[in-house]
């Protein structure tokens, strides 16, 4: 899904804000673009170390 | 020397791209000979992804009928029959060689089982398996001819009759030790493998991470963590400096680590250390044919050698090693011949390492960006707060994506998770 996203040259939103079926592994995709840091906060991380939010969504609610 | 035999299409190597440019071109009406040494289909059906895939899914089965008590499914011990994961296996590559042979009966391409040497500009002298030798000159020459594994120059090495993919995938018994040397894919995944059988399993890793350093440290790392709980043995830095014994009848070898060196005693040593192109020995420099200092042939963009009217295709020219690569190596020059303008370059490539769970990757790692400058966006999320993933069990892993910066195009996504 995320390669065939790629191919089209599509926003990430169209994946992540998609209708994924649940209970798949591909509905984790949604969760995964949701953790995606807002543009104005980028920027080349100096040692290629993730960037990303310190724990993920709870999802156990 | 034999009057040649004429072609216009000659393609030494039945592999992937290979086998699918000569059905289509022998369908099309072009008088078409496949030249091979071994393998019909290539190493993909015969000693690569299938088979390691088939026997890879025996051991899965085995690893979750050992846990099934803890999913109510009460077993007793678990017996490993290697008799019979290879006869399933076996099963499974005849059933692929049939086909194959089925399509080169339909498309009417001819299939000549020998060993090629070039003996002038798209003239291939043929050592026929079955007796004695022809010639074969074609109009277009097409060389789809390998890798193999690489047996590295290590004292005692060779010597000890190393297993290979190839011997490893035959073997009719669970090694009592499997040292493993080279933590890539092929090391990763029969090392998992064999754990799973019943083994002891050691891999001895060069470089400070699994996979070459090729994926990201947050990526191997959990890639390695993995592993070790399966209880595999892991020694990354390990410089291999003796290695004695006979595989099967008992190993040994010594490492140079950061704290010294260290002896480990094992039954079997399978060496799992990259690859060598199979470009050595056939005439090659004969057939005009450049090779490039690592000794794979020099290409273009659109797959053409140094040689006018010369093709080459696959691992031995350079593509990356994955048998779908091959097949998009196919479609280039079928597209080309036909008069299109196609290229290899900027191609999107995905690839999966058949761990259990599996390691995928499509576009760039984080590592990758950064030594290009790529500023991005990145995100991860771990299988474990994957909701399906809470009902199997199966919660290893993690999932990363990398987003552009300022635009929200996705430029690479990396997966561990089953």
């Amino acid at each position: 899904m995320v390669q065939m996203t790629m191919l089209a040259e599509l926003p990430c939103p169209m994946l992540g804000d998609a209708i994924l079926a649940h209970p798949t592994m591909a509905e984790g995709l949604g969760f995964l673009f949701s953790n995606v840091p807002p543009v104005s906060t980028s920027r080349v991380t100096p040692d290629g170390a993730s960037l990303a939010p310190a724990g993920p969504l709870a999802l156990d609610a | 020397m034999p009057q040649p035999e004429r072609y216009e299409i000659l393609i030494l190597g039945s592999g992937e791209g290979g086998k699918l440019l000569a059905w289509e071109l022998a369908r099309a009406g072009r008088r078409t000979a496949v030249v091979e040494r071994r393998w019909i289909g290539g190493s993909c059906p015969n000693i690569a992804c299938l088979p390691t895939k088939n026997e890879i899914w025996s051991a899965k089965v085995a690893h979750q009928v050992r846990h099934g008590a803890q999913f109510g499914a009460m077993t007793g011990p678990v017996v490993i029959d290697m008799p019979t994961v290879r006869r399933r296996k076996h099963a499974m590559v005849d059933a692929q060689i049939a086909a194959h042979l089925q399509n080169y009966k339909a498309s009417g391409a001819e299939l000549i089982m020998g060993s090629g040497r070039f003996v002038a500009p798209k003239t291939l002298e043929v050592r026929l398996n079955e007796g004695g030798t022809c010639v074969l000159t074609s109009e277009k020459v097409f060389l789809n001819i390998g890798t193999h594994a690489t047996i590295p120059n290590i004292s005692g090495l060779e010597a000890a009759r190393p297993l290979t993919h190839v011997e490893a995938l035959e073997l009719d018994y669970v090694p009592a030790h499997l040292i493993v040397l080279g933590g890539g894919y092929v090391g990763l995944e029969l090392a998992q493998a064999h754990r799973r059988f019943g083994s002891r399993v050691t891999v001895i890793e060069h470089g400070p991470r699994l996979m070459g350093g090729r994926e990201d440290p947050d990526v191997t790392d959990e890639m390695q963590r993995i592993l070790c709980d399966e209880g595999i043995e892991v020694v990354t830095e390990a410089e291999t400096l003796r290695v004695h014994g006979r595989s099967g009848d008992g190993v040994g070898i010594v490492v140079r680590t950061a704290s010294g060196e260290r002896n480990i005693a094992g039954s079997d040593i399978l060496v799992a250390l990259g690859r060598t192109p199979n470009t050595a020995g056939i005439g090659l420099a004969e057939a005009g044919v450049e090779l490039d200092a690592r000794g794979y042939i020099r290409v273009n963009g659109r797959l053409e050698t140094s040689a006018p009217d010369v093709w080459a295709m696959g691992e031995c020219a350079g593509s990356p090693q994955f048998t779908h690569v091959s097949h998009d190596d196919f479609r280039i020059i079928r597209d080309n011949l036909a008069g299109g303008q196609r290229s290899t370059r900027a191609r999107l490539v995905p690839y999966c390492m058949f761990t259990d769970p599996p390691l995928a990757r499509v576009g760039l790692s984080e590592t990758e960006a950064h030594r290009q400058g790529v500023a991005t966006r990145v995100a991860t999320l771990p299988t474990s707060a994957v909701l399906r993933a809470k009902t199997t069990g199966e919660t290893q892993g993690f999932m990363k994506v990398l987003v552009g910066a300022s635009d929200d195009r996705i430029l690479g996504f990396t997966m561990i998770g089953a």
